[in-house]
């Protein structure tokens, strides 16, 4: 997890705290974003995310850390973003139960936080999954009504319950972002546009658990990032549930079309018979919030691609995991 | 893979200049979908995508004060004209519908009869249905045999017969016209795309009139707009007459064989009925190498053709799931009797 600092510009004597958990593919995109928007310090702290008596040592740590860090300085607002999730679409149960049981931890330790800090205003962030809570729907708009089909959804709404529960105490945001692709750097899991990208790249053979007619809605991992830097910036806020998709559907065709014409090779592609990822999902231009701006989806993935190429370049060690690691002050 | 229920309809109408026509439209596309809901059938308006096409009238602002009053219109700004094939396009990668509808802007294509193309694709089996007009669309004569006179001959050119149902009241498999949609390539023609992916076309005979022509004289098509769409027609088709070109350099090859046979023949058996000598055997080298170049020229068109296809994003397959109709074919069959 990774502890962010955000010096306020009026008074040096007051302080934002951003504690992140999970640094994957959006993780590490909203430090990316948090950095850009100046006056920021961050350092990585240990999170055991298998062992759970390690993990309370380690969140025990983190409040020590905290109220090391106030050292005269008041942190006037904390702001805890969960983003970590290791299961995917297709995780079983079993292995979404250890998530949620992390997830109840850290709820735990926000409410314990929120008893310790007192005259420190906390947020609740949480990205859940607006494909796992309404796959098989489209034309989703704001009336619409989760139904998952899944473990994984059934999961997710399970923690958007428990942030709903919150919001008695304090403010809570859930972030519902549709597809996600973005450079992820070398780890993480990978949707189809990264994998189409990645393979097309390294001449493999990509396999597509979708149908070729199956229509999604793909966005941009830095616009997330900045839409929810923004949350955790501006002053005035208030608990808002966000769909985070571009109202612009897409389907597979159209991405290996778009993928294919970017890159400029030949993918090489492996479609399933019986695909077992391959309802339709689709959202209504009125259910975004209004302030949302995606990138149109041939730039988005041209950025990848530029993105993808430049670490190849680089060795991809300024992206990875290893740059997030070293204390850095801007 | 899982149904999502009803069989969901996206309208799409690109839009140039239709302020007047625009709030009509609406109101008759808000019926459609009102009587489809009170009957209770298998089949749901949706949405309807309008694409601005850098309007030259007010009708950007009158699309979004419906949009605001609709929330299953969408609206698409283009930033600058791209043409009613580019804009149809647009708005179909949009569009998440089993079943896409395109239509005009100016009422010429009445939303009620979209009921009557789903009908004739469910239980006809169609992926495409074209609404054709059974009477004079423009009621001017040389407008209407001008029209009908270009598509002829484009199907005598082109060999595809699907052209002279082109209209752009169709209705269209929501994957086909996606998928037709993301190949197409700038100067692609789109309902050539189309004809890529599937050869169930049929048509539906309507009553169609363009209102702003007979009232206004107004149209869409000039002289100049109709050039440019043959071209592309043309570009985006194999055209048939190269094949004829090739066809017509081989027959000349065996024709100034076989004279260089006879001719030898007589030269051999017979010398003294040549009176003239070499002329002859010039005009048979001539037409010999003149029918060589004629083949290898339709054979680099040939050539040509193909990358020119290939490059316009012609599939090599296409799959289609047909069982979604299962529900409309129940209903309509039911319908019928």
């Amino acid at each position: 997890m990774i502890l962010i600092f955000r010096q306020d510009k009026s008074t040096v004597c007051e302080c934002q705290a951003i504690a992140l958990f999970g640094v994957g593919l959006v993780g590490g995109a909203i430090v990316r974003a948090l950095l850009r928007h100046g006056g920021t310090t961050f350092s990585e702290l240990p999170l055991d995310w298998r062992d759970a008596s390690q993990r309370a040592v380690d969140l025990s740590c983190l409040t020590g850390t905290l109220l090391c860090q106030l050292n005269g300085m008041r942190i006037r607002r904390l702001d805890v973003i969960w983003a970590a999730g290791k299961a995917g679409f297709g995780a079983g149960r079993e292995e979404l139960a250890l998530e949620i049981g992390a997830f109840k931890e850290v709820l735990e330790w926000t409410r314990e936080s929120s008893r310790l800090l007192l005259s420190t205003k906390l947020i609740f962030h949480m990205l859940s999954s607006a494909g796992g809570l309404f796959e098989g729907q489209r034309f989703v708009d704001r009336s619409s009504r989760p139904q998952p089909r899944r473990a994984y959804g059934e999961a997710k709404m399970e923690q958007e319950e428990l942030v709903k529960s919150l919001r008695r105490h304090m403010d809570g945001h859930i972030y519902r972002p549709s597809s996600i692709y973005g450079f992820s750097g070398k780890a993480g899991r990978s949707g189809l546009i990264n994998t189409l990208i990645k393979n097309a790249k390294s001449r493999s053979v990509s396999r597509i658990f979708g149908g070729l007619d199956t229509v999604r809605d793909y966005v941009l991992v830095t616009d997330i990032a900045e839409f929810i830097a923004r949350r955790i910036i501006q002053a005035e806020t208030h608990s808002q549930t966000f769909i985070l998709a571009s109202g612009r559907t897409a389907s597979v065709t159209e991405i290996i079309q778009i993928t294919r014409r970017v890159i400029g090779t030949p993918l090489y592609l492996r479609l399933d018979p019986q695909p077992s990822n391959a309802s339709h999902i689709t959202f209504r231009p009125s259910a975004l919030p209004e302030d949302w701006r995606p990138i149109d989806l041939e730039t988005g993935i041209r950025l990848v691609v530029r993105e993808l190429s430049g670490s190849f370049e680089t060795g991809a060690k300024r992206f990875g995991s290893g740059s997030l690691a070293r204390q850095r002050g801007v | 893979m899982l149904r999502d229920a009803p069989i969901s309809v996206s309208v799409v109408v690109p839009v140039y200049s239709g302020e007047v026509y625009l709030p009509v439209l609406v109101e008759h596309l808000e019926m459609v979908r009102a009587d489809w809901r009170v009957r209770s059938a298998p089949m749901d308006l949706s949405e309807v995508i309008f694409v601005d096409d850098a309007a030259v009238d007010g009708s950007p602002a009158v699309l979004d004060r419906l949009a605001k009053e609709h929330n299953w219109i969408t609206v698409i700004h283009m930033m600058r004209n791209f043409g009613q094939h580019a804009a149809t396009i647009a708005g179909i990668l949009h569009s998440s519908g089993d079943w896409v509808v395109t239509m005009d802007e100016d009422l010429q294509h009445p939303p009620a009869e979209i009921e009557n193309l789903l009908k004739q694709a469910v239980l006809g089996g169609a992926d495409i249905v074209y609404g054709r007009s059974v009477g004079a669309v423009h009621e001017v004569r040389s407008r209407d045999w001008t029209s009908k006179g270009f598509k002829r001959l484009m199907v005598f050119l082109t060999g595809n017969t699907s052209i002279a149902y082109f209209t752009s009241f169709r209705l269209l498999r929501g994957s086909l016209a996606r998928a037709a949609s993301s190949v197409c390539a700038y100067e692609t023609y789109f309902d050539v795309a189309l004809s890529w992916f599937t050869e169930s076309v049929q048509f539906c005979s309507l009553e169609l009139k363009d209102q702003r022509f007979i009232k206004g004289g107004r149209s869409g098509y000039s002289f100049g707009r109709l050039l440019t769409h043959a071209r592309r027609l043309l570009i985006s088709s194999q055209v048939k007459s190269v094949r004829l070109f090739g066809l017509f350099g081989l027959v000349v090859v065996a024709a100034s064989a076989i004279g260089g046979v006879s001719l030898l023949v007589e030269k051999i058996f017979s010398p003294e009925s040549i009176s003239i000598q070499g002329w002859t055997s010039l005009m048979l080298l001539l037409l010999l190498f003149g029918g060589i170049i004629t083949c290898m020229v339709s054979l680099a068109l040939e050539y040509l053709s193909t990358l020119i296809l290939a490059a316009n994003g012609k599939p090599i397959f296409f799959a289609v799931d047909r069982s979604i109709d299962g529900p409309l074919f129940k209903y309509f069959s039911s319908d019928a009797t």
